[in-house]
Order: structure tokens, then sequence, then C-alpha cells
């Protein structure tokens, strides 16, 4: 250490000698549109090739030889700009109106687009801005090569699934990593920052971009940069929409009507229906209940968001508001939010440092979904018979228990199929939560005066959230007959209401410090970092559950505490840590050679003594081809040609238990006593799985820059994968996480902006961009293939293939099912070792593409994405196709089934044994989707400043307003796995309309 | 220059100032979960162990209180599903059922959860000997429960998963687990599984016979101290057509626990007293998975599941149920209740017997493994094949005597007295688990309405032939797929 320590000196040392004769010019370089610093930019003393590069800040300062007056500054993207030294002082660059202009932020760092040797895709913020979804995660879909962003339900609020390139984890964690401002936070609270927000969210993808994240960036990491002032004079912005959310219709089959289902089920006889003489089966014929629009609406949506920014050249800050509230498309289900930020940085002399902080409170309202479960109401929504009512008078007795014998009209709670009716659960139950977080982030930098270019900086960050669900549960309901009754006292055996009350609280506290270098010296640039950091991840829980009994309160004022009704009680806590040393290099010469390089060690509490480091680094280059002189030939048509080529290795721990290499004993009581339980035996040879990621690609800007785009090509292959290996169950256990099995995705991403017209009254471009994955299981332990239920992993095939036994139709002759045996064979008998590989969960091409349109003040843009090769398991058409659960409503399609030799149908007859679990229900969920499209007015500047505003937008916006798919349900867009369980809450389609005013 | 170096230093001064503050320790622990390494420490904590471990396991809902317990008895003839289960049975029911259990998978969770239950035995067994020194007969107070519960686990798994009805057979058992080991066994034979039993049992019944203290009280009997024991062994010994010891072990529990009157019988099914209860398993409101009948009637859910056929309602003497009281054979009100008349006129009975705690129906009660009542079900049975008709209609009158309102002694012999013991086995403990083991192990005869109809009486009849391979449980596909060695019954 002290050996390296001198030769830096020494080279230090070297670069002193030059200053002879010379004088120092010092100035700061921001980009004119916005004020934002520009990092990188170089600065060259004109006719000379002294050269200087911008810091973090946009600081350079650079040795003019005495006979030079004039600097020669250019920045990828930016119009070059020649200045006097005497007005060096700040120097503002104009925008080149190309995509170079964009930077890629990974973390710490902002490097140039070109100087960029990774992958990474980039989102600006104003893409998703006004989007009337309240996770803003969702909103991304589409926008960028390589990674898939499913939303895995349509509840205000939930936070959608991504990818990044392929699922590299078979039993680990595949969701990417999400760092604000430099505090990684989770997955939840990144759906819950503000859109308003942000400047740009970049895609890390490969193992150089992920290299800052080694212990954490093997799923690939999200990065969100917030917004900055911009020094000057106070810039005010409002914005405010309101919306209109519908239940989408877009579900390809229609239930049963009354009249059909009475004629279905007395053709198929034994329901309580064959026991009803003709006046009764008349009173009921005349009720016929939509069930869904019984359960659903038309929900609002309101937003207003304003925000300031400014500051003063050493100062700059923004600040921001935002209240979003949207009513559920199915009724009783919400969500709102208040969300403030603040963002601020300070330059005092070689100190300069800064605090982002934004807190958010939010507010749940859910319905139960995703499960079978017959009091789900947005199962029951579907099943219920339309020949039952929402609400009927009740009868109940003393003990509030339902009292038989009644007729179909008196029965409100168990309706005549013995299903619970939907409308009871969904009003009268109740499950909200209330969630807290609070990211906020302090950071340092020293520049030490006497060695330039070095400094040391620290970020200290905590990304806090504290989740508060209550659940109410009507002792009249469904839901209500689990809770415990008195067995003694005056009421003995009545029912009892619930109440539960849940605490959660996570804290991840990230501390980075580094010792950076950057230089730049002739034609060659470094910037070098040695950096320590840990992570820490703290949750704690805690809950209880009281029983209420004939109490007039909702909540803990009306519990009962004695005998049975004890309340219950629930708590856990669990940590885990990261500590990381690592070392980046980012090299360039002659600004179009460029080389990047890391070294890293990662620990991990999560694994035992032996194996809790392990080494990780990673190398990458870009060649800025058409700087070369050989190439000025095509300079009148090629503005850029870029080719760049990075290999690594990067970790991954997550997916695993905190304290799985450890074992679990439990706490387990018994016959009131407390006792302890082995819930899973020790498993000290766990260790990192451990990604090599290999990218390739090509850059592009062709015709003025009206053409941009890149090719990439990536080669990932996980190895020591968290493999669940199958014990004996002899042993008392199912399964243990190994090391074993190797995952490879590998694919082609394609990115294309294309400027059709660009003047200045008129601007029309085109985008789009696809990504082919290929996934493939590689090794797995000790055998070809691992089933699971329906889920197959097999060498050479996607990590989760659909397995199942071929549907091959109905024998007109008798009714039954027949399937397709594995040699083409068709057989009525259903057998296990007929499956095969029939389906794939995750796409196989996926991307989005639209187009922006704008004339004068006048605006119209739109965004499709689709996912393409993908299959989703229909189980929400087993559970109204299934002939033995005809006592509720089924399908329309089912009035079809086989009846007589020679009916030609595609549903057997309904005695004939039925398998759920065959292709039947294997659908294409490949899908194309208009995610947005918006038409905007902005006021003539004329107007706007005469009423002393600085600009006013009116805008009308549609989201998810059409889909195209083959999918039969609710919504194909599914990130839950191979199979559609049931109680989809589809994504909604929203309309909106909005004004935004700066001032 | 020499500033330089010393500005220098104090700036690497200041970044190991930075860096040492926030040094991370890796070495972190769970605050709710011991580890398999540090939970054992003396013999209170093996004590703690048995309940938690072994005892939490044997009450879990895929244990006593599930598929090994009350709903065993969805397999045989003493109930048909109604339209109110959702038809969430059928496949089972009807003997549909094959090594990928795909249904409910009944079979793969016991089997996992009766070794696991075996594997927490073992963590006993396999170590408390380092502490045996701090109190001997605490020690046996353990170890004596901790062997019982294994060789019963095994016993539990033998019975449905291999052809057990014979001690001394070589055909496939289970496998024996007496270590924690994570490795890949083939199956014992059944005489094999027998040997570990009897050995468990036979230790187990001598170090229980030593202790420093009582384990159970007369109101409480939640673990198995040596009646429990033997209990164990009289039922593995009438399975196995050991006969000698099932009597020998039999009489030492009819002599210790008396049979209950006709005003106590109720009490036994809503926990108002412990009377002939030998070992249960007691289920207290927040337990997980305490609810042992809630597969077949739940009155939690108000579903019926499974309604009582009437082949089982006409075996009882109901003279005199209903207007005038609970009949005369007592059993009848305790176990069943009329739960509607259907549309078609019929009478759908529901299962009454472990309703709940009390007055209360929330099927919140206690299982009850070993009862008294069996034991003289296995004598009788015993004398019965050994050719000591006398003694074994004795034991059957005895039982009777006890049951029924102004039963008159009748002696039985020969065929007859089987069938009547076979006929009075069902009466006695229908839904504790037995029904489907008793017919496995005898003549395999059983006949019952098909499922779906929603109708007791008509419909199409079904029967599993007693040459049918499912009369042996499929071993669990994960098994099979996980384990090479381990092979598959046959049929499946």
């Amino acid at each position: 250490m002290r050996k390296n320590f001198s030769l830096l000196l020494g080279a230090l040392l070297l670069l002193f000698q030059v200053g002879i004769a010379q004088t120092k010019v010092s100035g700061r370089i921001t980009a004119k549109k916005d004020g934002a610093s520009l990092a990188g930019a170089t600065v060259q003393v004109k006719g000379t090739t002294v050269s200087t590069a911008t810091d973090e800040n946009g600081n350079f300062s650079i040795n003019v030889p005495a006979n030079r007056s004039v600097l020669r500054i250019t920045y990828l993207g930016y119009k070059t700009v020649e200045v006097n030294v005497a007005n060096a002082g700040s120097i503002a660059m104009e925008d080149d109106a190309s995509d170079m202009t964009e930077v890629v932020v990974t973390g710490y760092r902002t490097q140039q687009k070109k100087n960029f040797v990774g992958s990474a895709g980039n989102i600006k913020g104003e893409e998703f801005a006004s989007m009337p979804i309240a996770s803003f995660d969702q909103a991304l879909q589409g926008r960028t090569p390589g990674l898939i962003m499913r939303a895995s339900s349509g509840q205000p609020g939930s936070s959608g699934s991504a990818i990044i390139r392929g699922r590299g984890s078979i039993n680990g964690s595949t969701e990417p990593i999400y760092i604000v401002d430099g505090i990684q936070i989770a997955a939840a609270d990144f759906a819950q920052i503000n859109p308003n927000d942000i400047t740009n969210v970049s895609v890390l993808k490969d193992a150089v971009a992920t290299s800052l994240y080694g212990s954490r960036g093997g799923n690939g990491v999200m990065v969100i940069t917030t917004k900055r002032g911009g020094g000057g004079k106070t810039k005010f912005e409002v914005e405010a929409f309101t919306g209109w959310s519908t239940f989408p219709t877009f579900r390809d089959y229609r239930l049963m009507t009354t009249a059909e289902k009475i004629e279905y089920e007395l053709r198929r006889g034994g329901t309580s229906l064959s026991g009803y003489d003709d006046a009764e089966l008349d009173s009921l014929a005349k009720i016929n209940t939509d069930w869904e629009k019984e359960t659903t609406r038309t929900g609002r949506t309101y937003s207003v968001n304003a925000s300031a920014a400014g500051g003063s050249d050493k100062t700059r800050y923004f600040a921001s508001v935002n209240y979003f509230t949207q009513e559920g498309s199915v009724r009783n289900t919400g969500f709102n939010r208040i969300v403030g930020r603040f963002n601020l940085s300070q330059d005092a002399g070689n100190f300069s440092f800064g605090l982002n902080t934004s807190g958010t409170v939010s507010d749940f309202q859910n319905t139960s979904e995703g499960n079978t479960g017959i009091g789900t109401p947005l199962n029951a929504g579907i099943w219920t018979n339309p020949y039952e009512q929402p609400f009927v008078p009740g009868f109940y007795n003393a003990a509030g228990n339902f009292v038989a014998g009644g007729s179909v009209l008196t029965r409100p709670r168990i309706a005549e199929s013995f299903q619970p009716i939907p409308t009871t659960d969904l009003f009268w139950n109740n499950n909200n939560s209330n969630d807290l977080r609070f990211i906020a982030g302090a950071n340092a930098e020293y520049r030490i005066p006497f060695v330039k270019g070095l400094s040391v900086r620290t970020l200290y960050g905590i990304d806090y959230r504290q989740f508060n669900s209550d659940g109410f549960t009507d002792r009249r309901t469904y839901n209500g007959g689990f809770n415990p009754r008195p067995t003694s006292g005056q009421f003995t055996n009545f029912r009892t209401s619930s109440f539960a009350r849940d605490f959660f609280k996570s804290q991840r506290i990230t501390w980075t410090s580094s010792l950076n270098y950057m230089k730049s010296f002739g034609e060659h640039t470094i910037d070098a970092g040695a950096y320590y950091e840990t992570v820490d991840l703290k949750t704690a829980s805690s809950g209880r559950t009281v029983f209420l009994l004939q109490s007039p309160f909702q909540n803990e004022a009306g519990a009962t505490i004695n005998g049975e009704l004890l309340p219950r009680i629930r708590a856990n806590a669990t940590e885990a840590a990261l500590e990381s040393y690592f070392g980046l290099m980012n090299y360039s010469f002659k600004n179009r050679y460029f080389v990047s390089a890391n070294i890293r060690r990662d620990g991990s509490s999560r694994f035992g003594a032996d194996r809790r480091f392990a080494t990780f680094g990673g190398i990458g280059a870009a060649w800025a081809m058409s700087d070369e002189a050989f190439m000025a030939g095509t300079r009148s048509w090629l503005n850029l040609l870029k080719v760049k080529a990075s290999y690594g290795t990067v970790g991954n721990q997550e997916g695993i238990g905190a304290y799985e290499s450890q074992g679990t004993v439990s706490g387990r009581s018994q016959n009131a006593a407390q006792g302890t339980v082995i819930a899973t035996p020790a498993n000290p040879e766990l260790q990192w799985e451990s990604r090599k990621k290999f990218n390739t690609g090509v850059e592009f800007a062709l015709f003025n820059n009206k053409l941009t785009g890149g090719i990439e090509y990536y080669n990932e292959v996980t190895e020591n994968l968290f493999l669940p290996v199958e014990l004996s169950r002899t042993s008392g256990f199912g399964t243990l996480t190994k090391n074993i099995g190797s995952v490879r995705n590998s694919g082609v991403e394609i990115a294309l902006n294309y400027d059709i017209i660009r003047n200045k009254d008129m601007r029309l471009s085109i985008n789009g961009n696809i990504t082919f994955n290929k996934n493939e299981v590689v090794k797995l332990a000790e055998r070809d293939s691992v089933v699971s239920g329906s889920v197959i992993r097999a060498i050479g095939k996607p990590v989760n293939s659909i397995f199942l036994v071929e549907y091959a139709g109905v024998n007109p002759d008798n009714g039954n099912a027949q399937y397709r045996n594995l040699d083409g064979t068709l057989t009525e008998t259903y057998n296990l070792t007929q499956r095969r590989i029939v389906g794939n969960q995750d796409p196989t091409y996926f991307g989005g593409y639209g187009f922006d349109f704008s004339y004068k003040g006048i605006g119209l843009n739109g965004q499709f994405s689709f996912f393409g090769g993908q299959d989703l398991f229909n189980n929400e058409r087993n559970n109204i196709e299934n002939p033995d659960y005809f006592y509720d409503n089924m399908n329309a399609d089912v009035l079809g089934e086989w009846q007589k030799p020679g009916d030609i149908t595609n549903i057997p007859r309904p005695d004939n044994e039925f398998v759920a679990t065959t292709t039947r229900f294997l659908e294409n969920s490949s899908f194309t989707r208009l995610r947005n499209v918006t038409l905007s007015y902005t006021l003539p500047t004329k107007l706007s400043t005469a009423a002393t505003l600085k600009s006013v937008m009116f805008y009308v916006m549609g989201t998810n307003l059409f889909t195209i798919t083959q999918f039969r349900g609710r919504d194909p867009e599914f990130a839950g796995g191979i199979s559609l369980t049931g109680a989809q809450y589809p994504a909604m389609r929203t309309v909106q309309a909005g004004i935004r005013v700066g001032f | 220059m020499k500033t330089l170096i010393n500005k220098g230093f104090l700036a690497s001064a200041m970044l190991v100032a930075v860096l040492s503050g926030c040094k991370k320790d890796l070495e972190l622990s769970a605050p709710f979960a011991l580890t398999p390494d540090n939970v054992f420490t003396d013999l209170a904590s093996y004590q703690r162990h048995l309940t938690g471990g072994v005892y939490g396991q044997f009450a879990s809902a895929d244990y006593y209180n599930g598929f090994a317990g009350v709903a065993t008895e969805l397999l045989t003839d003493n109930c048909y599903e109604t339209l109110e289960s959702l038809v969430n049975f059928n496949q089972v029911h009807n003997w549909l059922y094959d090594a990928a259990d795909r249904q409910r998978a009944y079979f793969t969770s016991m089997f996992l959860i009766h070794y696991n239950a075996i594997h927490q035995a073992n963590a006993i067994i396999t170590n408390i000997d380092q502490v045996k020194a701090e109190n001997e007969r605490f020690y046996n107070r353990v170890l004596g429960q901790a062997l019982a519960a294994r060789a019963i686990a095994h016993f539990d798994l033998l019975k449905g998963f291999a052809d057990h009805g014979d001690r001394n057979s070589t055909a496939p058992g289970v496998y024996y687990r007496r270590d924690m080991k994570l490795d890949y066994p083939s199956r014992n034979t059944v005489k094999e599984v027998y040997d570990g039993i009897y050995a468990d049992l036979n230790q187990a019944i001598q170090l229980l016979g030593n202790v420093d203290q009582a384990i159970n009280t007369a109101s409480n009997r939640g673990s198995i101290d040596i009646w429990g024991a033997r209990a164990a062994l009289a039922r593995v010994a009438l399975h196995g057509k050991d006969y000698q010891t099932a009597i020998q072990q039999s009489t030492l529990l009819i002599n210790q626990f008396p049979l209950a009157t006709r005003a106590q019988f109720p009490g036994i099914w809503n926990d108002g007293n412990a009377v002939e209860q030998i070992w249960n398993i007691v289920n207290l409101s927040g337990d997980p998975g305490a609810f042992p009948s809630a597969e077949i009637m739940s009155f939690r859910a108000n579903r019926n599941t499974f309604g009582i056929l009437p082949d089982l309602i006409r075996l009882y003497d109901t003279t005199g149920f209903g207007a005038t009281g609970a009949g005369n054979d007592i059993r009848f009100s305790s176990y069943f209740f009329l739960r509607n008349t259907s549309p078609n006129g019929n009478n759908n009975w529901g299962l009454r017997k472990f309703a709940g705690k009390a007055s209360a129906q929330d099927n919140l009660v206690n299982y009850k493994v070993f009862r008294v009542a069996e034991q003289y079900l296995i004598r009788a049975e015993a004398y019965a094949r050994t050719t000591q008709d006398a003694l074994g209609s004795a034991d059957l009158n005895a039982l009777k005597t006890a049951r029924i309102n102004g039963w008159v002694n009748t002696p039985y012999a020969g065929t007859a007295l089987i069938a009547e013991i076979a006929r009075e086995r069902r009466r006695e403990l229908c839904f504790e688990g037995h029904r489907w083991f008793d017919q496995k192990r005898t003549d395999r005869v059983m006949n019952r309405v098909l499922t779906g109809t929603g109708n007791p009486n008509g419909g199409v009849q079904v029967s599993l032939p007693a040459n049918s391979h499912r009369w042996i449980w499929p071993i669990p596909e994960v098994e099979i797929r996980a384990n090479k060695q381990f092979s598959q019954n046959p049929g499946y």
C-alpha cells in the first residue's frame, strides 16, 4: 500500500513539472438546457495538445500557455464551444439534438454515453412523468431493450416485477436491485417514488456497468437519479390531472345467464334446484345478477404535483410535493399517496456536500387476489350464480350462525351453491394498510487541494419503510366463520369478528466511502477509485389479532380477552449484511479508445464463515471508430460508430434466507408448553451464485444524427446456482439449497430512433426496441431434468418450461377426453409419463415502439409494448369449465359439452374423469398493448407570458386503452408464474386530463 | 515537498478513519431462531424439543390433525362426498390416487411430516447421552418418549405405505431412520421395520418405567407415558398378527384404565374429561392446524364436506334417539348429528365427533390417539384369532355393556365373533383413523356410492377390489424422483 502511494506521488510530480510560463484558468461547464453540470467534458487549449476533463460538478482548471487564449470545449452530444479564457468562468453548452447527450449514471458516477464501455439503457423522466399508474415502475415497460417489466397485479399501488436480460436464477432472486441517488432501496419502495421527481433511469446490464454493485448486481441494476436544482432563479411547476379507470373487459369468454344456468343445472341434476317446484324456479329465473358489475366500478384518479428548483452558483436545490389518489376499478379498493422531496447540494471551497431526502405516506385498501379461495371476492365475482343476489335480508340466529332451511331468496351468506357470495366479504371485511417510507442520503466530498484530481467521498444512506396493516373480518362473512368461538359463558359457540393489526419495519443502511482520482494528461484521461462499502438490512415485524364478541367496535376497543379469545401475537426480525472492497478504473485515450476495469471482494452474512467472501471482477473496452482519421470520408453521413465489448463476473446472494446456511430451530408451543423444532437443517456449504457476463455491441448515429441506435449481443451464464436439491423425504426434509447447476441467457437487443421530420415548427420521430432472449438450463444436479408440478427444468430448455399432457379434444363416439401420447397416438387415459414441454413462462422476444409528433404547440405521442413467445396456464378457465364445479356459474361454452354420440365438441361429457393439468387451458399469453397515448397542447409563449406564466400545457392521456392478445382471461400481463391461479385484478384502463403550468 | 507528503498522510488517515468507522461484522445470528448447533444445552432443552419438535409435529395438520387422523376416513365406506366439498376430494375419495398425488397431496405431505417428526426425535435420541449425567431419571423420561415417538411414526408410515399385515414379512416396508443424515436410503423389509418398532417401544417401556416425575396427569394425557408406549405396542402387535404381545399389553392397559360410564362418555368427545384416554393430541385455541375433523365436517366454514353413510348409521341401536334423548347406544349422539334433510327427502347426517370443546362447534378439540376402548377390541380380536373365543366374547360384551343401554350379554364365537368385533370397531372407533387400516389388514372390502351425486342412498355404487394396488398407498413421486434407491409400490 505504502509503495503504491509513493508511485502515485511520483506520477504526480511528473505532472507538476509542466508548469512553466502558464496561466491557470478555471471554470464550470453546464448544459444550457437545464443547467446540469457536465462531467467529463474535454477542455482543450486551442492549437495545443494541452487538455483536461471536467470533474463531477463540471469544474475544470487548465494551465494555458502564455501565447494562447482560446479554449475549445467538446462534449459528445453538445455543440462544440470555443471561448476566450477571459470568459471561461461559466460555460453553457447547447444541445446537439442527438441521443449521445445521454449520460449513463452508474450510481456515484456519471459517464458520457460515448465513453461508456458497458451496456446500459436509459429512460428519461419525462417519458413516464404523468402516467396515472400508482406504481411508476410499470410505466417503464417497453421503454428500453433487455428489461422485462410486467405488472403482477392491477391493484392500485402494487409493484411490478422486473427481469433484466432473462431469468438468471432458478431458486435465487431474479429481481434487479434499485439504487436511488446512490442508495439501495427495496423494489417496493422504487415503485412508490414520485415519477415527477425523476430525471433519469439507467438500466445497467453487463459486468462493467454493474461493477459498482458486484455483490448485488447479478440481476442488473436500476439506477434512478432525481432532479437537481439548476442554480439561478427559482423555477416553479405545477401539474394536476384527473382520470377515470375502468375494469377492463378483455376477457374472451361469456358466463352463463340465469336461464342457461338453470337449464344446465337441471340437465346435470343433483343440485338443490332439482328439488324446486316450478314456482320456485320461476322466481329464481327472474334474478339475473351481473356479478362483475356488482363488484367493479369506474374509479377516479386525482393527482397534483408541485415543484420548485433553483439556487445559486454554490447552492442548488429541488423541492417537490405530490399527491396522488386512485380508486380501484374493483369496489372497496384504492390507494392514495403523498410524497415530498428535498434535494440540496452545496459547494464550499474544496468541500461539497449534499442531502437527498424523500418521504412517502401511502394508504392502501386492498382485496385478496391470486388464489382460488372461495372467500375471495374477485373469484366469487366470476363463479357466483347469476340467480343469486348481492344482498338479501339475513337469517341469523342469536349466535350469528346461518340458519339452514330457508328458500333461496333468504340465504344471505352461503349461496345455494355453498359458496359465499362475493359482496359480503368485499363490503363487510376491510383490508387496509399504510406505508411510511423515508429515503435519505447524505454525501460529502473533499477535494484534496494539493493533489489535483484526488478526492475522498462518503455517502451514507438509509431506506426506511414502515408498513402498518389492519384488517377487520366480520363475523357474518365467510372468512369470519374461521374465528374462534367461546366454549363457555353467556355467548358459548357464538361467532366472533376479528381484527388484525400488523407492523413491519425495514431499514437498509448503505455506507460507501472512496478515494478517487481523476486526471487528464495530454490525450490520456484516467478516473479511478478505491471503495469500501457496507450494506446492512434489518427487518422487524410484529402483529396481533384480537377477537370481538358482540362489540360495536371494529378494532382493539372491542376485543374480548379471555378463554379461547386470547389475542394472537406474532413477531419476527432478521438482519443481513454485506461488506465489499473494490477498485474501479476508467481510462480513455484520444477520446476514442476507452477501457474500464474493476475488481472486488465481497462478503455476505448469508453464507457460512468459510464461504463468506468471493472475488469478482470485469473488464471492458470501446472504440469510437468514427473519430479515426481513416473514417474522415464517411463523416458526411456517419456521425458516430462505436464498438464495445466487456466481460466479467458478478455475484448474487439474494433469494436465500438470511440464516439459511446456519439452519434454523423455531419455537413451537404444544400442550401449553413452549418447545423447539428444527425448521431447516444447517447448510454450511452454501456460497455465492456467480454470473459470467459477456457483452458486445455497436452504437451508431447516421444522417446528421437523425437515425441513432445500437445493437448488442449478450451471453450470461450463472454458475453455482442456488438449486433446491431434492432430498430423500426419509430425512424429514424436502429440499436443500445447494450451489449446483448453471443457466444461460443469451440474446440480441436492438434499439432505434429515427427523426423523420425535424424543423422549427414540426417534429416527428419514431422509436422502437426489441430484445430476443434465449434462456436455457445448462446444468442441473445429477440429472437431466427436475419436474415440480407442471413446471420442468430440463437441460437445454428455458428455466420454467411448462410440462403438460397434450389435450386432443373429445372422442365424438363416447364423449371422453382424449390425450396425445408422446408417440402421437391418441388415448383416453391421462398418463403423467406422456407429458412434454408445451410452453414457456417468459417471453422469447419483447420490446416496445412509439412515435412522437409535435407541430407548434400540439403534441401527440404514443407508446406500445409487446411480449411474444410466452404462455400461461389459464386456471381461471379451469375454475369455470371443470364439470365438477357446476353448482357454480360456468363458462357458457360448457353448454356445448358432449351429450350424445356424434357430437363434435371440445368439451368432454361431464362425468368423464376431469384432469385440469393438460394443454386444454394452456394459452398463448403474448400481447401487444397500447401502454400510453398522449395528446397535448402548449400555449404559445406570447399568451403564457401575458398571464405572467412561463409555460402552460394541457393534455389528455389514455393508458392501457387496448390490448391485442389471444389469451382469453382478464389480462395476459402476469408475472406470478406459469399459472394464472385465479382472482386476477387486471391492469386498469384509464383516461385522464391534465394541466401543467410553469412559472 | 515535505508538506505534500504530510498532507498525503493526513488524507489517507482521514480515509482510514472513515473506513474503519463503518466496518461491518458479518457474523449475524437470528433473533427469532436458534440453530441445530446451539439448541441443545441441558436436559430441559431436550424436553423442550420433545414438546415442540416431536409433539408439535404429531399435532400438525398433515399428521394426527389431518390425514393421519380423522381425514383417513374419507377413503372408507363410512362417509360420502357431498356437493359442499366442491368436489375437491373426489380423486382421493374414489381411490383414483397415483404417485403424483395431484389432488390434495395427502400422501406426499404425510410421508414428509412423519419423517420430520422422526428427525426431531432422532435429534434427541442421537445427542441426549451427552447430558445423561445431569439426571438419569429425567434422561429416561425424555429419551423414553422420543423412542416411543420414533416407533409410532414409523408404524404410521408402515401401515399406510407397505403391505404390513405380517410381523415377519420380507415385503418392502419403509426406511427405519435412526440418524439425522440427509442421505438416500433404500427400503427396509416389513420385518426390519417391525423389529425397529419393537426395539424402540420395548426400550421406551423400560425407560418410562423409571422416571423422575409423572409425564401425564389424570386430566391431561398429552404425552406418551409408559401406557402410551404399551398402547402403541398392543396396536402394532395386532396389525402384525403377534397376538401374544397384543394380549399381554392390552391386558395391562385394561387393568389400568376403566371404561367410561354412559354419563361420562359424551365428555370424552368435548374434552369435558380424559376418561379412557391414554394419549391424545392436545389442541388449544391458537395452535396451528388444531382442527382434527375439519376436512370431514367444518363447523367454522359451515361446510359438510363428507356426510355419514346410512350403512354406518344403521349399525347403531338408535332406539330412543331424538325426542326422548341420546338413544340406546350412547355413542350415536356423540358421534353424529342430523345436518339437514335434503330436497330429495334424505336425512343427511354429519360428523359431531371432534366438533369442539364443551358446547362449542368449531372443530377445535383434542385428537384421541389411544383410548382404552380400542384395547378391549384389540384383546378381543387377539383372543378370537387364537381360538380363545370365550375370552374374546367377554371383552366385546364388556364394551357393549358400557355403551348400550340395556345390553344383554350375548356370547359370540368363531367367524361371527370376528365379524362382530369388526362391526364393533367400526361403531366404536369410526373417524379415529382405524377403518381403512382394519379393512386393509383383514378382508379388504370397501363399497359405497360414487361421489358427486350428493345423494347418500342412490347413485352409482363403487367398490375397491381386494386385489387393488391402491390398498397400499403410493410412495410419493417426489421421493422416487429424489431417491433412486427407494422402490415404488406395485401398480403405481
